[in-house]
């Protein structure tokens, strides 16, 4: 480390240089006195061999880092009753952007999307469908995100868009959150027994509670059991698509074409469910559906699942805030 | 459905402030909290350990964090305290550097004599010498996880790196 004195000022330039943060001004400076200064010349090739042996050193590391990452992952995805805290939810921000009133739409979200609930199970054969089948069934309670678009076929304009965060518990009944611009802008409650639904319109501070009838409520329960919606899924034909990475996690698909889907709502309907292939539960399920005469095409994207929360009781109580006015109908 | 999966990915992007899942938070961050892990413990299968531990914890208190583009720095402190306490515990336990594991291949041994002489470098430098390495050696994204300038990180990074040859080269004499 006998450098000259005079180019001690110069080390710091050399190291930024052998960095990569050298500005370019600089650094061809430094290269041409690098040319004709021995004791700089030998620090950088030092310093240079050092960065290779460094780096290829962080390299290891980041292998083995990465090993250790994989095995943390799916310790996450298998780990579930067993959990020493169980899983919170964990909702961020969500962006949904709605091109009409939301109020109207986001009540017509609420039960497309409890319809959707339908097929989250799977039909199902082969080496993972079976067990997939069993561990939708032992469910209790998990969340889910949507994505919902209804698309005008003739000039490809999106009529309606929405995004919601559905809450289910077998115990304490369905919550789903409707969404625009980081905003909640449509609560509604369903609760686990009884006929009455409230929405709850934050934006406008507004709710309403809408009487079904027991055999609706029922038909949504139904729909919601996990067991329910593999059987309704399990009717259609369905073709394999294989695997591939779907929303970081490597997952099997299957899809089914069929009009009856979803209820016949739609004239024709395309469905495809992806599913985990570690944890063997879904991880996203995709429809596209056509209605209106081939003119309006719906497409629903169900994602982020988190399976065996834990839902707290108050998620699903209807918070309707004292300076609310309660809509007619 | 290609069209909207492609804008539902996006969203799903922890770096763009949307939605975390446990698996995308370990993926997007792992390299970051094992470089600071490194950067405070005194061998690398310690830093292993304490990173699964950050990962544990992050995940089962990720309701309490309310702005996701502060992801990286949460998560960065959250492994600080856990390297404190690593601390702590081997100072009660009477265990300094010499419990650890031997090293037994060529690389452990590389990892482990890197690993000992970014312990020697001074405590401002650690981190970001580790981060600079480990996360893609990209100077905004350490100012940003350290809550300091890009000046202040490039010049951390500079003189850590001259330290550090100075340590390794004291190591070979």
């Amino acid at each position: 480390m006998n450098h000259q004195n005079n180019c001690t000022n110069r080390h710091e330039a050399i190291a930024a240089y052998v960095l990569g943060l050298l500005e370019q001004k600089d650094a061809a400076e430094l290269k041409k006195h690098l040319e004709t200064c021995r004791n700089c010349q030998s620090l950088y090739q030092t310093l240079l061999n050092e960065e290779q042996e460094i780096r290829s050193t962080f390299q290891m590391v980041a292998d083995k880092g990465e090993a250790v990452q994989e095995s943390l992952i799916k310790k996450f995805e298998q780990q579930k009753p067993l959990e020493e805290e169980p899983k919170r939810i964990f909702l961020l921000k969500f962006r949904t952007i709605l091109k009409s009133p939301l109020t109207k739409f986001a009540a017509a979200v609420i039960f497309i999307s409890i319809i959707i609930l339908h097929q989250l199970g799977g039909s199902m054969e082969g080496v993972a469908w079976a067990k997939v089948v069993e561990n939708v069934e032992r469910i209790e309670s998990f969340i889910f995100q949507h994505q919902i678009s209804l698309t005008n076929v003739a000039d490809g304009i999106v009529i309606q868009e929405s995004e919601t965060t559905t809450y289910v518990s077998s115990v304490f009944g369905l919550r789903q959150d409707a969404y625009i611009n980081d905003q909640v802008v449509g609560i509604s409650y369903i609760p686990p027994a009884g006929t009455i639904v409230t929405q709850v319109m934050p934006v406008e501070k507004k709710y309403r509670k809408v009487s079904t009838s027991e055999e609706y409520m029922k038909q949504i329960h139904n729909q919601v059991d996990p067991k329910g919606m593999i059987r309704e899924f399990m009717s259609f034909k369905y073709t394999e698509l294989g695997r591939k990475i779907v929303d970081g996690v490597e997952a099997e698909g299957i899809e089914v074409n069929d009009p009856r889907f979803l209820n016949s709502v739609f004239e024709s309907a395309v469905g495809r469910l992806w599913v985990d292939v570690v944890t063997e539960l879904p991880v996203r399920t995709e429809i596209k559906g056509i209605s209106r005469g081939g003119s309006i095409e719906t497409k629903i994207v169900a994602y982020d699942f988190n399976w065996d929360v834990q839902l707290e009781p108050g998620i699903f109580e209807p918070n309707v805030p004292d300076d609310y006015t309660l809509l007619e109908k | 459905l290609g069209e909207a999966g492609q804008r539902n990915k996006r969203r799903l992007d922890p770096e763009a402030g949307e939605t975390l899942t446990p698996q995308a938070l370990v993926r997007k961050y792992a390299s970051a909290v094992l470089g600071l892990c490194i950067a405070h413990t005194k061998n690398f299968h310690d830093s292993e350990d304490i990173m699964q531990e950050v990962f544990i914890q992050a995940i089962s208190k990720l309701d309490t964090l309310k702005d996701a583009g502060r992801v990286r720095a949460w998560l960065l402190q959250i492994a600080r305290r856990k390297c404190i306490d690593y601390h702590r515990k081997r100072s009660l336990a009477g265990q300094i550097s010499e419990d650890k594991p031997a090293p037994i291949s060529e690389d452990d041994k590389q990892i482990e004599r890197l690993h000992e002489a970014i312990s020697k470098l001074p405590d401002g430098y650690r981190e970001p010498i580790t981060l600079y390495y480990l996360n893609g050696r990209n100077c905004p994204s350490i100012a940003k996880a350290l809550g300091i300038s890009e000046e202040a990180v490039r010049s951390r990074l500079v003189r850590a790196r001259l330290r550090l040859h100075e340590i390794l080269s004291e190591d070979i004499s």
